[in-house]
């Protein structure tokens, strides 16, 4: 079992390498801890603290009533008053205001005229996300101000009742949460493998390497470990914290998701690894390393869902290890996904893993002559 | 009136924390004393971990030592005006992508010369370093020799009163040393000083004065012939013949009256311990040389004992009729250039084989073909009858390769580095621990045991560069410069351990650019222009050169060998 032997030899020392460094420890254990409570709570897609604009030329009820129920939405910090639309304009301008809304001087005589009402409003286009948000809250409360003050008029047509299952409170930390795992994990078993080649050729240890008599693949493995157990070591911290300081749930099976950890794992590494070996330094790993990092988070339906990319697109993402984590993250999290349907994610994740690796052990072998 | 001194040092003492908590603090510097008038060349030697670097350091205000007056050009070091002191650091401090031309300009600037309005400066910097032809290449992929010059330029380019140049010469063929050699001195202006840091004492020959350190303090100040002085009357010669002569120097070694012994010329000289003549006839006393002046300064008293590396190694048998190492017509290209053409030769086990020629001759060239890091263009090698692009880890593991640059890795200890080489020879276990066990005490690394590798002083990385290479004890070795940068007591104990291995039955491939080494191997390959021009033994070597015009000394017939190369490649063009 001389392999054996080679293929430990080769883990403990990148083990070493990687450890022994202090502030590598840091950046590896501490970070990241840090990183998963800022983004749990930095991103978020719900729209907080919301300052809004209003040119008010209605005195009746039925304004009053409306901006009542504004300034008691929790999403709403403050409500200023502007005296013209020109100056609505100026205050979403200078971003003191994220919308500005208009009311009529008619609109609590069309109230008693039992006419539709209808309001101004002006939003920030430069920031469309929470501009959309806004108004759909604005919509809401309109509507439940109509309702209230007419009850006899509410809703002739069927509603639309939704309810919103895994997640019933629809709160945004339950979303983003389980998908900071997969985030945080690429990150950093990246920029661990993507260094162990380009390593030992900057440090001009590569000659000494390639004199050992270890075959291309013993060397591979050996430089595999580190990145694969840092990131399991951190991701499976991560699952076993975020039940203990947040209310997210974690309604799955530990072994899936142990299992679908080191998959991803094991395909990130393969990643890093195929990149450092083509890389002279570690400067150049590091690039080579974001050049992949940024399309895949992109492609994975973090950010913007997979649903919404066109139809190529969606092809692309299908091959994305973190498209397969995050719907694995999700599931196991929220709402205890079986391993049967586990499968047909983790799968996909080790043939991304074999291809890497496969590719980084052919460009080994082609450099080394 | 005599000038004021350039450098005047007085009692400087400098201690460093141990490498770990609770390992002894060490004492670098302890009390150094000296004074350099201008214009004097001052060659700074001693062993390894001797304080050298350290000293350096402190002349040029990188550090504060811990007590003692440091006073630089008439004033305190702290108030010194660094752009009057050309510093040169161990290695130089050249920028690998850069061109020639780009790393010249950029310390240019950085020391307050112009490049634009200092024309003659620069076009004098080109000329006397021979790099005009290469200024766009970048300096990382330049020949040892010339990386060195370049350094060398770029610390001097100022034509500061005072230059620092620490090893300007490791690692540099004997033609590139005399070279650096004149052209330290020529770029200095007149009145101003070198201080040379070397680990080669025929460097240190050459300087005004030497400052022979030792445990961070003096244990010579004086011109060099007053250090040769201390071995005088003790110095003794006998003839050899040309069969069986490392074994000759391998018995003189070990014997208890002897400090060193080297082959030199035709015969072996040895310093004796009490002065009288070792036993045996024919001794006759001979002129010492500063460099067994410095053996006999630092002689310790013990006599050298059995080489206890060597004794690890199975008994092998010697001269068996199959090729340890087989180079059969070794080629290499490059595009349009051939590093190395056609180059054959084999060795034997047991035997040691040494590969002679300049810094970018072909010589690494052909090593790192024959180690299996470089794939040939045409030929083929061979090591203990493996073929090394066909049975790649078969042949790998029949070898042990030390590297010219030390290739371990710097953040890891002493021991996890032993430990990875090892493993990665496939020994396990209390197989691992025994070799482990065998290679650091035989080479005296029990001390360093916990030090991170990269911080060690040179020698003390050559010595662990050369256990990684024998922990498994392979029948063929692969040495490239072993000794680059070591001080000779280390050299004589180097090649004491590569005898005795040799004797056990291993096939030992050397590249050297120290004649003496040489003159130890069995036979030579003199490679220039990446060609082999000659193959033999040193004496046939020396033979073959004297027909073109006689060399008694092997150095000479190292120089006139490429002389006469590179005449005939003249007529041919």
């Amino acid at each position: 079992m001389s392999w054996w032997t080679r293929v430990k030899a080769m883990a403990l020392k990148e083990l070493k390498v990687v450890l022994l460094d202090r502030r590598v420890l840091t950046t590896l254990v501490i970070s990241p801890i840090v990183q998963l409570i800022l983004f749990g709570f930095a991103t978020t897609l719900e729209v907080r603290n919301i300052d809004i604009g209003v040119v008010n030329r209605d005195n009746g009820v039925a304004s009053e009533q409306f901006l009542s129920a504004l300034a008691g939405s929790r999403n709403v910090r403050d409500i200023a008053f502007y005296p013209s639309e020109a100056a609505l304009r100026e205050g979403i301008e200078q971003r003191e205001i994220l919308a500005g809304l208009v009311i009529p001087p008619d609109l609590s005589a069309q109230y008693v005229r039992r006419e539709t009402a209808e309001m101004g409003l002006l939003l920030d286009g430069r920031r469309i996300n929470a501009a959309q948000i806004v108004a759909g809250y604005l919509a809401d409360i309109a509507n439940d101000t109509g309702t209230m003050l007419r009850p006899e008029s509410a809703h002739p047509e069927p509603e639309v009742v939704a309810r919103h299952w895994w997640n019933p409170n629809l709160e945004y930390r339950w979303f983003t949460l389980p998908g900071m795992i997969t985030l945080i994990t690429t990150v950093i078993v990246l920029s661990v493998s993507v260094q162990a080649i380009a390593r030992e050729r900057e440090f001009g240890t590569y000659d000494e390497l390639m004199a050992l008599p270890m075959r291309h693949w013993e060397i591979l493995l050996g430089k595999c470990v580190p990145a694969f157990c840092v990131g399991l070591f951190n991701s499976g911290l991560y699952v076993l914290i975020i039940p203990l300081v947040s209310d997210v749930p974690f309604n799955g099976s530990l072994l899936v998701m142990l299992a679908a950890l080191a998959s991803f794992s094991l395909a990130i590494t393969g990643i890093g690894l195929a990149i450092s070996t083509v890389s002279q330094n570690q400067q150049q790993a590091f690039l080579g390393g974001f050049l992949v990092i940024v399309p895949m988070m992109l492609l994975s339906g973090y950010a913007s869902p997979v649903d919404g990319m066109p139809q190529w697109l969606q092809l692309v993402s299908r091959i994305d290890p973190l498209s397969h984590m995050l719907t694995i993250c999700h599931g196991l999290f929220l709402k205890g996904l079986p391993p049967a349907l586990a499968w047909p994610h983790i799968w996909p994740m080790l043939s991304v893993a074999l291809i890497a690796l496969g590719a980084a052990l052919g460009l080994l072998r082609l450099r080394s002559d | 009136m005599t000038a004021p001194p350039l450098l005047r040092l007085d009692g400087v003492s400098k201690r460093f924390k141990g490498a770990r908590r609770g390992a002894p603090p060490v004492q670098a510097l302890d009390g150094v004393s000296l004074t350099l008038a201008p214009g004097r060349l001052l060659g700074l030697v001693g062993p390894d971990a001797g304080g050298k670097t350290t000293l350096m350091r402190i002349m040029a205000g990188l550090i504060e030592p811990d007590a003692g007056v440091v006073e630089v050009l008439g004033a305190p070091v702290a108030a010194l005006d660094r752009g009057r002191v050309g510093y040169m650091p161990q290695g130089g401090a050249l920028y690998a992508e850069l061109s020639v031309q780009q790393n010249l300009e950029l310390y240019a600037r950085l020391r307050g010369v112009e490049p634009q309005e200092n024309p003659e400066r620069m076009e004098q910097l080109y000329a006397l370093t021979g790099l005009a032809a290469f200024r766009d290449r970048p300096s990382g992929k330049l020949s040892g020799g010339m990386r060195q010059k370049l350094a060398l330029a770029c610390a001097v380019v100022a034509a500061p009163p005072l230059m620092l140049l620490d090893e300007p010469s490791v690692g540099v063929d004997p033609v590139s040393r005399r070279e650096i050699w004149q052209l330290a001195q020529e770029l200095a202006g007149p009145g101003s000083s070198i201080v040379w840091t070397t680990s080669i004492l025929e460097d240190a020959e050459r300087c005004d004065d030497v400052l022979l350190l030792h445990d961070g303090q003096v244990r010579y100040a004086g011109p060099p012939a007053g250090l040769a002085e201390r071995a005088a009357g003790k110095v003794w010669f006998t003839p050899l013949p040309d069969a069986g002569r490392r074994q000759s120097l391998q018995s003189a070694l070990e014997r208890p009256d002897v400090v060193t012994a080297s082959i030199t010329g035709a015969g072996l000289r040895v310093v004796s311990r009490t002065g009288a003549a070792p036993a045996g006839a024919g001794w006759e006393p001979v002129a010492a040389s500063a460099e067994e002046g410095f053996a006999a300064t630092l002689d310790d008293g013990l006599p050298l004992a059995p080489s206890a590396l060597a004794a690890g190694f199975p008994l092998r048998g010697t001269g068996a009729n199959k090729a340890a190492i087989a180079a059969v017509g070794l080629t290499r290209r490059y595009g349009s250039f051939t590093a190395a053409q056609d180059i054959s030769f084999t060795v034997a086990p047991g035997e040691i084989f040494g590969l002679l020629g300049p810094n970018g001759a072909g010589k690494s060239t052909t090593f790192r073909m024959l180690c299996g890091l470089l794939a040939p263009s045409s030929g083929r090698g061979t090591v203990a009858g493996r073929d090394l692009l066909t049975a790649r880890a078969a042949a790998r593991e029949a070898m042990g390769y030390m590297p010219q640059k030390f290739s371990l890795y710097g953040d890891l200890t002493v021991a996890a580095n032993l430990k990875f080489i090892a493993g990665a020879y496939g020994l396990n276990g209390s197989a691992a621990s025994e070799a482990i066990e065998r290679v650091v005490g035989a080479l005296g690394l029990e001390e360093y045991w916990a030090s991170g590798a990269g911080l060690l002083p040179l020698g003390i990385k050559q010595r662990l560069a050369l256990g990684a290479a024998v922990l498994h004890t392979p029948p063929v070795l692969f040495l490239d410069e072993p000794t680059s940068g070591v001080d000779p007591l280390v050299r004589r104990e180097f090649w004491h351990h590569i005898n005795a291995i040799a004797a056990r039955g291993t096939a030992v491939l050397v590249t050297t650019h120290f004649m003496d080494e040489a003159e130890n191997c069995d036979r030579l390959l003199l490679v220039n222009q990446s060609e082999a021009i000659a193959q033999g033994t040193p004496a046939d070597l020396k033979r073959h050169a004297s027909q073109r015009g006689g060399a008694a000394m092997l150095e000479e017939a190292f120089i006139a060998l490429i002389m006469a190369q590179r005449a005939e490649a003249a007529d041919a063009a």
